[in-house]
């Protein structure tokens, strides 16, 4: 019931348009529930470091898998503010950015100029793209999943006050549950 | 015959090794006629947060990628007051979560604009620039939403659109009927790569069209080759630069951050080519203090002359109107460099 609730939210949350609402549905269809596959490891620079975020209880995870404008899709100043809301209403959540790009030293660059000190993973090989096949459009390539890799919610927060309003509410929904 | 077996096996490996990127008539480069030192002058631009400027007609635009403070900052080319902030991050009707300038613009009597597309959101607007400036807020005269088939690079000719996406481990061009809202023809696939590695990203094309339509021209960031080919890809001629173009296997087997990085930037005319060659490991191309240049063919292929440029540029535009280059670093810094004496 619960996911039934979420899904119908996203899909009146996120897309009004009437004739790209079936193809959403379908991806959201597809998607929820559904475990999205990781490598044991990415890069052998970073392996200590994913395995320790996939640990986690929830893990909020974004695909940037682009040949075009790097800067255009990972947002990383907006990313650093709803990292921090999200300390405040639920520790036991990992942000995991894995990009595939075509040039990584701009994603260095971008984290130097945005001050941004949380980790990003590169998926030099996209070895979790294909693991997965995940949607092309940018928009749904954001997934929030349960301690066993499980999607309980797509879509990307990222300009979308009330996409993150939902994110938030079920991640602190979860967080009570999770109290003694 | 049986000793002449392991030549034929040998000689049947190595020709499987070599693949042309794109097939058709390859000119290797090694000289340019003329070399030309140029010596630029700083400009004096206030704006923040600056990934890459793009002269369109007499106006500068910084674009600025995460869209703080919006996308755009425009300047006047002849004073470089500034002009205005435009096209605002979110994801209403006149916003973006990207906006990418597709390189094409156009004027009419009143007003210059400019075709540009935003990749998340999926669309594709034409900005009214000038009468963006004068209402000092962002006019879009059209927005058309794409298709998944519209991902990729891509170009507006009348009512179709181009686009030159990575599928899997081919380059693919697709036409693309806007009026229909359908592919109006089978993609073409522009070249494959040979180990099949899907979404590797081995290429990072940068494409160009001419404005009459009938030729594109792409550079390569980690190859030593510029294509020009007509949009139906009928004719194509490869440029390699200074000595045969790297095979796409040798390529594939350097990890990426250790490639060399070749090109960085295309810019056109209807009569030449401007491509900024760099030639360094991809992590020092960015802060270094060898030279680039920016070097310039003709629509067949044959090279004019090459600007020599002492300064760790990362990108650069044309202004043709003022007949001059503008650069940019990765801190951010703008030069200006005369070229006047060879347009």
């Amino acid at each position: 019931m619960k996911q039934f609730t979420i899904l119908i939210s996203i899909l009146f949350i996120f897309f009004s348009c009437a004739s790209r609402q079936e193809r959403t549905e379908d991806i959201v269809n597809k998607w929820l529930d559904q475990e999205i596959k990781f490598s044991d490891s990415l890069n052998t620079q970073q392996d200590s470091l994913w395995q320790l975020m996939l640990d986690k209880d929830f893990k909020l995870l974004t695909i940037i898998d682009t040949n075009s404008c790097t800067g255009c899709h990972l947002k990383l100043h907006e990313w650093n503010k709803l990292i921090k809301e999200m300390d405040t209403i639920n520790p036991n959540v990992a942000f995991l950015f894995v990009v595939h790009v075509k040039d990584y030293t701009i994603v260095d660059v971008l984290k130097k100029r945005n001050k941004f000190t949380y980790p990003i993973f590169y998926d030099y090989k996209n070895k979790i793209g294909k693991l997965n096949d995940f949607p092309k459009a940018p928009r749904f390539q954001t997934f929030l999943l349960n301690k066993n890799n499980k999607v309980i919610l797509l879509g990307n927060p990222i300009g979308s006050h009330r996409m993150w309003e939902l994110y938030k509410k079920v991640l602190s929904e979860e967080s009570l549950i999770a109290q003694p | 015959m049986k000793s002449l077996t392991p030549f034929i096996i040998i000689l049947t490996t190595l020709s499987c090794t070599s693949h042309d990127i794109m097939i058709g008539k390859n000119i290797l480069i090694k000289e340019f006629p003329q070399e030309v030192k140029l010596t630029g002058e700083r400009v004096d631009i206030t704006s923040i947060g600056v990934n890459d400027i793009f002269v369109v007609d007499t106006f500068l635009i910084c674009f600025k990628a995460d869209g703080l403070d919006d996308f755009f900052d425009i300047y006047s080319t002849n004073t470089y007051q500034s002009l205005g902030k435009f096209l605002s991050p979110g994801r209403g009707p006149d916003e973006f979560l990207n906006a990418i300038y597709m390189g094409q613009y156009f004027k009419d009597s009143l007003n210059t604009y400019m075709w540009v597309k935003d990749g998340a959101l999926m669309k594709l607007v034409l900005f009214n620039v000038t009468e963006s400036i004068r209402q000092q807020k962002t006019i879009l005269d059209s927005c058309i939403y794409l298709s998944e088939d519209c991902r990729g690079e891509c170009f507006v000719l009348g009512d179709t659109l181009i686009s030159i996406v990575n599928s899997s481990y081919n380059h693919i061009l697709n036409t693309y009927d806007l009026k229909k809202d359908t592919l109006s023809q089978q993609p073409i696939i522009m070249f494959s790569d040979p180990l099949k590695n899907e979404h590797q990203y081995l290429f990072g094309m940068t494409n160009q069209l001419r404005s009459d339509h009938k030729r594109f021209v792409s550079n390569m960031a980690n190859f030593n080759q510029i294509n020009i080919f007509s949009p139906q890809f009928t004719d194509i001629i490869t440029l390699s630069l200074y000595e045969p173009t790297v095979s796409m296997k040798e390529i594939s087997f350097i990890p990426e951050r250790e490639r060399i990085r070749y090109f960085s930037g295309l810019q056109i005319t209807d009569s030449s080519i401007y491509a900024l060659y760099i030639n360094l490991p991809t992590p020092i191309f960015r802060e270094h203090n060898k030279n680039v240049e920016i070097q310039q063919f003709d629509w067949e292929g044959t090279p004019i002359r090459k600007f020599i440029i002492t300064n760790d540029i990362i990108y650069f535009t044309l202004d043709t109107r003022h007949k001059c280059i503008y650069t940019f670093k990765d801190n951010e810094e703008i030069d200006k460099y005369d070229i006047s004496d060879y347009f």
